[in-house]
């Protein structure tokens, strides 16, 4: 009855307001069926078992707005909650780098005290739930070590997350167990092959002939500076780290908006430390290691050139496909090959989650939005504009 | 070797610094409802008589062309100017005019001929140095290089 209850207090909420308060879902879990199955999320354009979706609307938290909230599903029930409540790339935006300074100097003191403010805030309330709370280290890499408190009530676990001046974040989990672990449940049981085998067993050959990962989270990076820790993110959460995008950007220092002497490659490597993980990397973009890799069921990272008429190319052919996957991408002559983005365009990061070897094409996933899932390109082409390229491994 | 690869690497990292924000391919126009510029030109309600035209145009100039007054990114490419022209009752052709400065402008012609072909699906149905014209749906698509670093673009009802 009570479940029934406060199922019905969240429809309400969710029907008379553009705007969801999760509160409820933050105080216990009976209401998590009722928000689980509401139509504020993401729908995942992939399979899986374990599936990671984005609040869609504006949302608030113990009367706050949040910055983003996402969710961890295992067989179509929340797991984990994430609830950003501060985060300095969102509150400044993408900051050219040419301009992080007069950024810094003008609204940074803002963001300070603001910063202060919720946190403060933030655990007021959670001590009122939940006592005083546990205060942890979690990580143990110079770049990912960060401070936290583990509050417990209500039979879940809360984890809040704090990045001094850069970030406020709660986890809400379902088995308390998981708040003071960096590593999901199956990555922290100690046999290796027993993970090899999970990991493995979201790799897919579909119809087509596909060789896919099931189950990749995209995490949106919105209008920040954050293709690189995002690609992070969905490559790690996809790998068993519970980081998030913004613990990546906290940990590299992407401040006031900008990666302005950013320490995204210590933070990469930080990151395959904390998950246990080897990480090869290279500076070109090599199709048969990338292959070993997501066999293994890690996806690859790469870094390369971008530019809006060819991501325009790959992204209407990956609806043609989608429609008729006879649809073949031509095969780059020379002339082609003079317009792709190699020394000149912008620099983004790409999650590489499958290929077909016969039709000479990866399949990548940009950290945008579902619709920016499995897209395609010909291998000749990613290998000419990639500059840096990522191999985890167990 | 070591010190080379070292050296290629660190300046490779050197480059996550002018990472792209989420929102960097979006033109003004078609943003509310979602339509691109291509679609709503190869939309056969657009030269339907009596029809609309999508967006925000300025009023005809002396010779009855149209104006684009927004931002449109068409086929992947920023357009320069976006030009319609009308008869008494309906739209006869939209002009889409792409212009490119620097080494880009060589490839500008490739660029947008890609472009189109990857949204129409097929290549261009005839093809000569002066012009490629592919087919959509019940439109004409008409691309020419039109001097340095200028391609135009013609969207036309198929007869």
């Amino acid at each position: 009855m009570k479940c029934a209850l406060a199922a019905l207090a969240w429809g309400v909420v969710q029907a008379g307001a553009q705007e969801i308060d999760f509160t409820p879902g933050v105080r216990s879990t009976e209401t998590w069926e009722a928000i689980g199955q509401s139509r504020v999320w993401s729908q995942p354009h992939t399979p899986g078992a374990r599936l990671f979706r984005t609040c869609l609307v504006p949302a608030r938290v113990f009367g706050r707005g949040t910055a983003s909230i996402s969710g961890c599903f295992e067989n179509g029930r929340i797991a984990s909650l994430t609830i950003v409540l501060l985060d300095s790339g969102a509150w400044f935006g993408y900051v050219p780098d040419d301009q992080q300074k007069a950024v810094a100097a003008t609204k940074g003191p803002e963001f300070a005290k603001l910063y202060a403010e919720t946190v403060a805030a933030v655990r007021k309330e959670l001590e009122a739930l939940g006592g005083a709370g546990r205060e942890v280290t979690l990580g143990t890499t110079p770049w990912l070590k960060h401070k936290a408190v583990i509050y417990n009530y209500a039979g879940l676990g809360a984890r809040l997350s704090l990045w001094p001046d850069q970030l406020v974040k709660l986890t809400l989990f379902r088995d308390p167990a998981d708040a003071p672990q960096l590593l999901d449940a199956w990555r922290r049981a100690p046999d290796r092959a027993a993970q090899a085998r999970t990991l493995a067993a979201n790799l897919r050959t579909s119809a087509t002939g596909d060789r896919i990962i099931d189950g990749l989270p995209v995490f949106p990076q919105g209008d920040r500076a954050y293709c690189g820790v995002s690609a992070l993110a969905m490559a790690m959460r996809a790998a068993g780290l519970a980081l998030d995008t913004e613990d990546f950007a906290a940990g590299a220092g992407i401040r006031y908006g900008s990666t302005q002497k950013s320490h995204i490659r210590e933070v990469y490597t930080a990151a395959a430390r904390e998950a246990g993980l080897g990480l090869a990397h290279g500076t070109r973009f090599e199709f048969a290691r990338a292959q070993q890799s997501i066999d293994a069921g890690f996806p690859v990272i790469v870094f390369r050139r971008w530019d809006q008429q060819r991501d325009y190319v790959h992204t209407t052919f990956t609806q043609r496909y989608a429609a008729d996957p006879t649809s073949l991408l031509p095969r780059p002559d020379a002339a082609e090959q003079k317009t792709w983005p190699i020394r000149e365009g912008f620099m983004h990061a790409s999650v590489i989650n499958g290929y077909h070897s016969a039709r000479r094409e990866v399949i990548f996933s940009e950290s945008w939005a579902e619709a920016a899932r499995n897209r395609r390109m010909r291998v000749e082409e990613m290998e000419a504009t990639c500059y840096l390229a990522y191999y985890p491994r167990l | 070797m070591r010190i080379l690869f070292t050296s290629l690497f660190l300046a490779a990292l050197a480059m996550f610094a002018s990472a792209i924000p989420q929102t960097i391919t979006s033109g003004t126009f078609g943003s509310a409802a979602g339509l691109s510029f291509e679609q709503f030109a190869s939309a056969r309600t657009t030269w339907a008589p009596g029809a609309a035209l999508a967006g925000s145009w300025s009023p005809p100039a002396a010779d009855g062309a149209r104006t684009l007054a927004e931002t449109a990114v068409v086929f992947g490419l920023p357009a320069a100017e976006v030009r319609a022209e009308e008869s008494r009752d309906r739209l006869t052709r939209l002009r889409v005019v792409f212009r490119e400065s620097g080494q880009e402008r060589r490839t500008l012609f490739t660029r947008v001929t890609q472009g189109i072909a990857a949204f129409t699906g097929h290549p261009a149905r005839t093809e000569d140095k002066e012009a490629r014209v592919f087919r959509h749906e019940q439109t004409q698509i008409r691309a020419t290089p039109a001097g340095e670093g200028e391609v135009v673009v013609e969207f036309t009802p198929v007869p």
